[in-house]
């Protein structure tokens, strides 16, 4: 390989790992500025006020009593004035209500329950699994490199 | 999204039965926005449950290999694990199977409008909405079976690595 292709490799993956990284640091940086989401809600409580939210497949993570329940998705907890008799912790769902800035509370008027999202996170580590079992069928090394084996 | 074992499946059976060379990076490919962008906010998540403080702005880049722009860059980069003699077939292959895994999920209907695959340039969010994203849970352990099972068999017909020239 020449000195000149060798540069031009490096520059590559310079370009494509420096854009990758900018675009990380950025997305990091945008919410930060402008929160997204649940994000946007509980910074400006009082412009949401009376408003409809949505928050999309978030974990059960407390039941706090037969018409409240808290809801977590990441750094968010969410909590939900709503029937919980047929929720339990780490059940997953996505809820639409309306947001009371007195006390940061989603007050329900509909929701749908995502029974497969457990069993979804459980193929997910099947699927590092199933690779992990095909990985010398479909790859070998060279120089310390990878190389496809088929 | 599909779920990730579906996705695996997506490429490894296509490569079974087909044989393209480079069934690996494929594969890679296919499980790359799920691996890069929810593995870290799985785990992220369970430190958070365990009492530990970590703001939001620590969460979200992950997301961008989620995105057609984060998860281009993300394969080119991946890319340099091959060895010099077939990383742009492997590029290609990678950036193949992250297509693939964007246009599946494309296909299904979330509640929150989609995905957005213009991101960084639009937050506009996009779906087609044929299926629901818990759709190919009963039926991924199955293919996957069956993806196995013809890789298997078009595995005990490759030439032993012995055999492969370095």
């Amino acid at each position: 390989m020449s000195a000149w292709s060798d540069a031009n490799r490096r520059i590559v993956l310079g370009i494509a790992g420096g854009a990758l990284l900018a675009l990380m640091l950025g997305s990091a940086v945008y919410v930060e500025l402008v929160p997204q989401e649940w994000g946007a809600v509980i910074a400006d409580p009082a412009a949401w006020d009376g408003k409809e939210v949505l928050v999309s497949l978030y974990t059960v993570e407390a039941i706090e009593g037969p018409d409240r329940y808290v809801l977590r998705h990441g750094v968010w907890t969410v909590q939900v004035d709503g029937p919980s008799a047929d929720l339990r912790v780490g059940v997953d769902l996505s809820v639409r209500g309306l947001f009371r800035a007195s006390d940061g509370a989603l007050v329900e008027t509909w929701r749908e329950l995502a029974p497969g999202r457990q069993g979804k996170r459980i193929l997910g580590l099947g699927s590092i699994v199933v690779l992990g079992a095909l990985w010398p069928s479909l790859f070998r090394r060279k120089q310390g490199f990878l190389v496809s084996r088929a | 999204m599909p779920d990730p074992l579906f996705h695996l499946s997506t490429a490894l059976l296509p490569g079974a039965l087909f044989g393209p060379r480079h069934t690996g990076a494929f594969v890679l490919g296919t499980l790359l926005p799920d691996l890069g962008s929810r593995l870290p906010g799985l785990a992220l998540e369970r430190v958070v449950a365990l009492g530990v403080p970590i703001p939001e702005f620590v969460f979200t880049p992950w997301s961008v290999l989620h995105v057609p722009l984060g998860a281009g860059l993300g394969a080119v980069v991946l890319a340099y694990v091959f060895h010099e003699t077939e990383r742009r077939a492997a590029a290609t292959w990678l950036i193949a199977g992250v297509a693939l895994h964007l246009g599946l999920d494309t296909l299904q209907f979330h509640h929150n409008g989609g995905y957005p695959l213009l991101y960084p340039c639009s937050m506009e969010l996009y779906q087609i909405g044929i299926f629901g994203s818990e759709a190919t849970v009963p039926w991924s352990a199955p293919v996957a079976l069956v993806s196995v099972i013809a890789w298997a068999v078009r595995v005990r017909n490759l030439p032993k690595p012995a055999d492969v020239p370095d």
